[in-house]
């Protein structure tokens, strides 16, 4: 059998409407991967949230501020339910800074430290702290992959026809790369 | 935390002492063993043939098939004597003051420290299922020894010298046999994971210094295609660890969440320490170390000092018990109880 021009021009063109298929696909699943993560670390962040304003309330109830405390946390908590990523962030991070705040008395109540209850929400936040760490190296893993192949010939040509834009990493703080260790971060 | 070979040589020096000369007698008997093989092969043969004597010629025959079996039988039982003798009393003598010793940590009252020892014994077949590491369908038979098991703080440990065989067939000229090649040969090492975790993880190692190396390379590739797990390769943020192991797992988040830069640090530091490769698991409730190697371990020597072979017992003991400090499995901030 001869091959003819046309045969070779035929073959050449499925095999690049394959690939761009299997290109086209790959992005569209990385696009979907990030969102994932990304979903991944509003729930953690959630979660986190919900242990922090449990050992704000635990400590409080010891103290003699608990209606400052709880007045503040009900502030935080409508803060919290903003939809925007970085004020979620900004009012977790509020909270940690009034649990910091609450820790330096648990000092003065040794019963806080004996509560069940209080030592369970500490190793919470703790587990919580590395699954929310763990979830934004995700992100940052899938974000560098899809960067990645947007950048490099000839994916990068994927560019222009479905519209993407290289994405932003997050910023971990060094701090994470520790073990966590709430209790120390909470001393300062 | 665990005393210096030279601490814990003068705790068990009255047993050393008491095994030379248990070696001294086995050493002598050995000798006498191999003199009665010969002379039950010499003899009958210079007798036998020398004189025609059909009666002369029997009991030759006699002397020669008995006495080779006895003395055969003899040098076998003086070095199982001594083998067993080594690990009653020096292994298990090492493991009894290592575990005594051990400095506690002050500020931890409820600091455990338990162990247990079975010189037969090997890992139960359903935690090397647990495990993780090994694709089990593949396996006819599971040998092993040397089974130590304990706690040491939080974490409950296990290990066991491990042989997993396959059956094959060789075909020879008129029928087919049938043979156990050993696909998985080494120390399979268990300790139960300070994190929770639901999936399944695991770091092949990617190091290939030997045709042994290559071999295992290409089985794992075989096997999981065989398998059909559901594993997705990952790459880490460390790069040093990627260049030492391959990440595969079952749910990425948590890949990534047990394999803190911390312990991906700690990880790669304890297979620098090791020779050969090493395959990490992490899968229901344990971490699984498989240390791939062809040495006996604990098995003694008739030809080497007691205090030599002790010390090479106690380093391989000590290797394995500081897996867990060196990976930090009793730091217990999480919520796994």
């Amino acid at each position: 059998m001869n091959i003819e021009p046309w045969m070779i021009g035929t073959a050449v063109a499925v095999l690049v409407l394959l690939w761009a298929l299997v290109t086209y696909n790959r992005f569209i699943s990385l696009k979907n991967s990030i969102e994932e993560s990304f979903k991944h670390i509003d729930i953690t962040l959630a979660q986190r949230f919900d242990s922090l304003t449990r050992i704000a309330e635990t400590i409080a109830a010891y103290t003699k501020h608990e209606k400052e405390v709880h007045t503040e946390v009900t502030k935080l908590r409508s803060q919290f339910d903003n939809p925007n990523e970085n004020e979620k962030v900004k009012t977790s991070n509020e909270l940690s800074r009034l649990v910091s705040g609450l820790q330096v008395q648990v000092e003065n109540y040794p019963e806080i430290k004996a509560n069940e209850n209080y030592l369970h929400l500490q190793k919470s936040i703790n587990e919580l702290e590395e699954r929310l760490a763990a979830s934004r190296r995700t992100f940052n893993a899938r974000v560098t992959k899809f960067n990645t192949m947007l950048q490099q010939f000839p994916t990068n040509l994927f560019k222009f026809f479905m519209n993407l834009e290289k994405r932003e990493l997050l910023h971990i703080d060094t701090s994470k790369k520790q073990d966590v260790d709430i209790a120390k971060i909470l001393r300062g | 935390m665990f005393s210096s070979y030279d601490e814990i040589y003068h705790l068990i020096k009255d047993d050393l002492n008491e095994m030379n000369k248990i070696r001294s007698k086995t050493i002598i008997k050995y000798i006498l063993g191999w003199i009665s093989l010969f002379a039950s092969i010499i003899i009958p043969a210079i007798f036998g043939l020398s004189i025609p004597n059909a009666g002369i010629q029997w009991l030759a025959a006699f002397v020669f098939f008995f006495g080779t079996v006895a003395s055969i039988v003899s040098i076998f039982k003086t070095l199982g004597s001594f083998r067993m003798a080594f690990k009653r009393k020096v292994v298990k003598r090492l493991l009894k003051a290592l575990f005594e010793s051990a400095n506690l940590p002050e500020d931890d009252p409820n600091y455990e420290m338990k162990w247990g020892y079975a010189t037969n014994g090997k890992i139960d077949n359903f935690l090397i299922g647990e495990s993780g590491l090994f694709y089990l369908n593949r396996i006819d038979r599971v040998a092993g020894k040397d089974l130590i098991i304990g706690k040491i703080g939080s974490t409950a440990f296990y290990f066991s010298e491990l042989r997993l065989y396959k059956q094959v067939k060789s075909s020879g000229n008129e029928r087919k046999n049938r043979k156990l090649i050993p696909r998985y040969q080494g120390v399979l090492y268990l300790a139960d994971f300070h994190k929770h975790f639901k999936g399944h993880t695991v770091l092949r190692d990617k190091q290939i210094f030997s045709f042994q190396h290559v071999k295992r390379f290409f089985r794992h590739h075989y096997h999981r295609m065989l398998s059909g797990k559901k594993l997705t390769t990952i790459k880490m943020e460390n790069d040093e660890f990627n260049k030492y192991f391959k990440v595969r797992t079952t749910n990425e988040f948590e890949a990534r969440y047990i394999l803190s830069p911390n312990l991906m640090e700690d990880l790669v530091a304890f297979r620098k320490r090791n020779r050969n490769p090493i395959d990490i698991a992490f899968r229901k409730r344990f971490i699984s170390l498989f240390l791939y190697n062809k040495k006996d371990y604990f098995e003694p020597s008739i030809y080497n000092s007691m205090k030599k072979q002790s010390k090479i017992a106690y380093d391989d003991l000590i290797l394995f018990f500081r897996i867990i400090n060196d990976l930090n499995l009793n730091t217990r901030i999480w919520s796994k109880e």
